[in-house]
């Protein structure tokens, strides 16, 4: 056998020798883990780590929202109308002529008739069907993104009230029933002087006003079109169909829900967000059952927990036409700039994905406990005045995670009611390790 | 000056040492150095990992007085007669099973060591296990939390342990007297983690587990003196005596606490081997530490007063393959451990076997050697028993 032979299998039972079993040896004779730990539950009032509690609105709008929503005295109080505003038409259409030969050109085509087609979302519906519809035309100038219930505009210049609240003076097209039915949609003919003035793009007053006035009803219409007939001098015997290019739509409604000084309100549109700082205490005083484990007071530090989430109770949303009907995703949020709300930029998200919330927790009566977790926030919080740390904004907003994405909010019951929000704590606390 | 380890045997290719080289980085690199297994490392500082090679392991001994010269840090005396740069790498695979339960193990390398001649003086640097905590804790347990009772996994592991580093010098005063002697420092660091898991059914996965992490540097001086003494080419006789100063264990980063200091007794060790017949050798030995001041310092743990370890073997000349001479050897070996389980005092017995192949001899110094031991042993300590097994694996070479 040659030295290398040798090497060779001295290197091969190293390497089968190394392969052997690893792992630690182990026990479950708790006898020997010398930690003593006690894990416990701690929920802390909200006075006790929050302050600067408050409710802002105004984040986002009605015209970010797909669709528009028409109500009339839904839940008694609800009136929407939705506002439709058309695109322009294109610059120019391509006729053949009437005796043969290449297609023209013709940019100078005149609106003659046209043609809206409206459809509906049948989930949507709430109360009586069929539903009584009108669809006017709007004859005030009105922003999309500012106009509401009482005011066609409040942008630059200053607020721009309806001559009549609700849409202003329009001038009706047309009056009917859209059965409710799924998959129906209605359409509409419109006369050559609408056209026109919607084909306007230099028009402010331009526009769709679509109402009820079957009272009690509520319907989101979620898209609509208009097609507009136009004739040619290339071809004067003939009409050609063309396509509004685009559509903006929003909905004006009363009333407005007042902000509330007591309830967390979160949602809607526009959005509404609670806000308020936490400041968590440094010791704590625990109750009986706590204090028959563990020495009080103890400090409150990161390294202590475990698990950290927000508990809040649900209430039911008042106007009730404004209470949720789908599942709603909530978000928690630092506040970077706590003295610039509400308008103050946000952080990211203290969870992910968010916390989903289904409609039946605010049905009227709620108390349903939600909890959203946020540990890994509120440990950076406690984190905050570690020498070297960087400090974490210690002021959140609860929101919604898009905002708008219901005309709904949710309603939380605040501060100073029978259940207000609690900070849910779990909290391991043990001596440390030490040497024998 | 950089030293040429080459080596020769008879009639062979030379052995270049870069291949030894690459044997100590795989060694060195392999995961899991410097660890080893016994619930009965709860205990104190740990359950003591002796700096022994294959051979020694093999003839159930304490490391000293074995025939030849070797490179062992209990042994500074039997250095002296190695007048060639010479390396020397031991690996232990080892398997413990706690009371029949599923086995683990890890490997570990309790000996490193170089020497290199210089003016008939044998410089020696030596890296070698002392203490290890090598074990892990996992209990489950119900804990109230609000109104619910929830299932909580406590996980408690300590790993690492103490190494010692040493430098020596051996001196062969006379062919058949060698004196040495090592002086050392404690290295290593202990880790130690606890782990509480709440059940994610009960309290929902956004519970994070609570993890607390302690980690200790060993420090500390440490020097041996030895003697190796050939009263006549049937014997071999050697002593060693370890002093020790206090091994301090510092707290490292962000481990709360002070550092805590543990005195380390005085071990004395003696051996001889013992020509029976041409073809058969009997080794034997024992050691002595009196660990009662340990004990002292510590707040939680009870020592013996005196620990005795003892055990002998031995070594066949067994037979020839190409001229290179093959060993068996067997052995049995009792150690009393410095540390009490529970309460209770604990020991280990094991009964070994093992052969070597020694590649290339120059004089009676090894050149080229394989040497395997195959250990099969246990522990106890009041109703906690161990078996294990353990296998040694040590390279010898030498050149220049």
């Amino acid at each position: 056998m040659t030295i290398s032979r040798l090497r060779a299998l001295g290197l091969s039972t190293l390497l089968v020798l190394g392969g052997c079993a690893d792992g630690l040896p182990t026990t479950n004779d708790e006898g020997l883990i010398p930690v003593d730990a006690e894990t416990l539950e701690v929920l802390l009032p909200f006075d006790l780590f929050a302050t600067d509690f408050g409710v802002f609105a105004g984040f986002g709008s009605q015209a970010d929202l797909p669709g528009a929503l028409i109500a009339h005295e839904y839940e008694g109080e609800l009136d929407s109308n939705g506002l439709i505003r058309f695109g322009a038409l294109p610059a120019f259409i391509t006729v053949p002529p009437p005796q043969g030969g290449p297609a023209q050109i013709d940019s100078a085509f005149v609106p003659v008739s046209g043609v809206v087609t409206l459809f509906f979302d049948s989930l949507s519906v709430r109360g009586p069907v069929p539903i009584e519809l009108e669809l006017s035309a709007t004859e005030t100038p009105w922003d999309l993104r500012t106009a509401s219930w009482t005011h066609a505009a409040d942008t630059l210049g200053g607020p721009v009230e309806w001559p009549e609240a609700g849409g202003g003076d329009a001038r009706v097209l047309w009056t009917g029933e859209w059965s409710g039915t799924p998959g129906d949609s209605l359409i509409v003919e419109v006369d050559s002087l609408t056209v026109s003035e919607w084909a306007d793009t230099s028009r402010a007053d331009r526009g769709l006003r679509i109402r009820t006035t079957t009272a009690g009803s509520r319907v989101r219409m979620s898209f609509a079109q208009l097609q507009v007939n136009v004739a040619t001098e290339v071809n004067p015997d003939t009409l050609v169909a063309v396509l509004a290019q685009g559509i903006q739509t929003t909905f004006i409604y009363t009333p407005e829900p007042a902000l509330s000084t007591s309830a967390f309100q979160i949602g809607g549109a526009p959005s509404r967000r609670a806000t308020f700082r936490i400041e968590l205490p440094a010791t704590l005083q625990g109750d009986a059952a706590i204090c028959q484990r563990i020495q009080c007071p103890f400090a409150l530090t990161a390294d202590r927990l475990l698990y950290a989430g927000l508990e809040l109770t649900t209430h039911g949303v008042e106007p009730r036409a404004f209470q949720p009907l789908d599942t709603l995703t909530f978000d928690i949020r630092p506040v970077l700039s706590p003295d610039r709300l509400p308008r103050s930029p946000l952080g990211s998200p203290v969870q992910a994905l968010g916390r989903r919330i289904g409609p039946e927790a605010f049905v009227p009566g709620g108390g349903q406990v939600v909890e959203i977790p946020m540990t890994r926030y509120v440990r950076d919080v406690m984190n905050r005045s570690e020498p070297g740390a960087t400090p974490t904004p210690n002021t959140i907003s609860i929101l919604s995670l898009v905002e708008p994405t219901t005309f709904e909010f949710a309603s939380f019951f605040g501060p100073g009611t029978s259940s207000p929000p609690r900070l849910r704590l779990i909290l391991t606390l043990s001596e440390g390790l030490t040497l024998p | 000056m950089t030293p040429s380890f080459l080596c020769s045997n008879s009639g062979g290719r030379p052995v270049s040492v870069a291949g030894s080289v690459a044997v100590a980085l795989l060694l060195v690199l392999t995961p899991g150095a410097l660890e080893a297994q016994s619930l009965l490392g709860t205990g104190g500082l740990g359950i003591p990992s002796e700096a022994l090679d294959a051979r020694s392991r093999a003839l159930g001994g304490v490391g000293v007085g074995l025939s030849g010269w070797q490179l062992l840090p209990n042994d500074p005396g039997s250095t002296g007669g190695l007048f060639l740069p010479s390396i020397t790498l031991t690996m232990q695979p080892a398997s413990v099973s706690v009371n029949g339960a599923e086995s683990a193990g890890r490997t570990r390398f309790p000996v490193v060591a170089v020497s290199y001649p210089y003016r008939n003086v044998i410089f020696s640097v030596q890296f070698g296990s002392f203490l290890e905590q090598e074990w892990e804790a996992r209990t489950e347990r119900t804990i109230a939390i609000g109104d619910e009772q929830v299932l909580a996994t406590d996980v408690f592991e300590s790993k690492g342990g103490v190494g010692v580093a040493r430098f020596g010098a051996g001196y062969r005063i006379i062919p058949t007297l060698a004196v040495g002697a090592n002086v050392g420092t404690y290295i290593g660091a202990l880790e130690r983690r606890f782990i509480r898991e709440l059940d994610p059914v009960a309290v929902g996965p956004d519970v994070e587990p609570y993890a607390i992490r302690g980690r200790w540097r060993s420090s500390g001086t440490t020097v041996a003196v030895g003697v190796a003494w050939d009263p006549s080419p049937l014997f071999r006789l050697g002593a060693t005596v370890t002093h020790s100063g206090d091994l301090e264990m510092s707290p490292v980063g962000e481990t709360a606490g002070e550092a805590r200091k543990y005195p380390i007794p005085l071990e004395y060790r003696a051996g001889g081997t013992f020509s029976l017949t041409p073809g058969v050798a009997l080794a034997l030995g024992a050691s002595y530490a009196d660990w009662s001041e340990t004990g002292a310092a510590m707040t939680d743990t009870e020592t013996r007063a005196g620990t005795w370890t003892y055990g002998g073997g031995v070594e066949l000349a067994g037979v020839s393959l190409r001229e290179r001479r093959i060993p068996f050897r067997l052995g049995v070996r009792e150690q009393q451990l410095p540390f009490h389980f529970q309460g209770a005092e604990s020991s280990e017995r094991s009964y070994s076997a093992g052969f070597g192949i020694h590649v290339a001899d120059a004089e009676d110094v090894p050149v080229a050697r394989f040497e395997l031991s195959l250990e099969r042993g246990s522990r106890s300590a009041g109703a906690l028993s161990e078996e294990f097994w353990r296998t040694t694996l040590s390279i010898r070479l030498a050149g220049g």
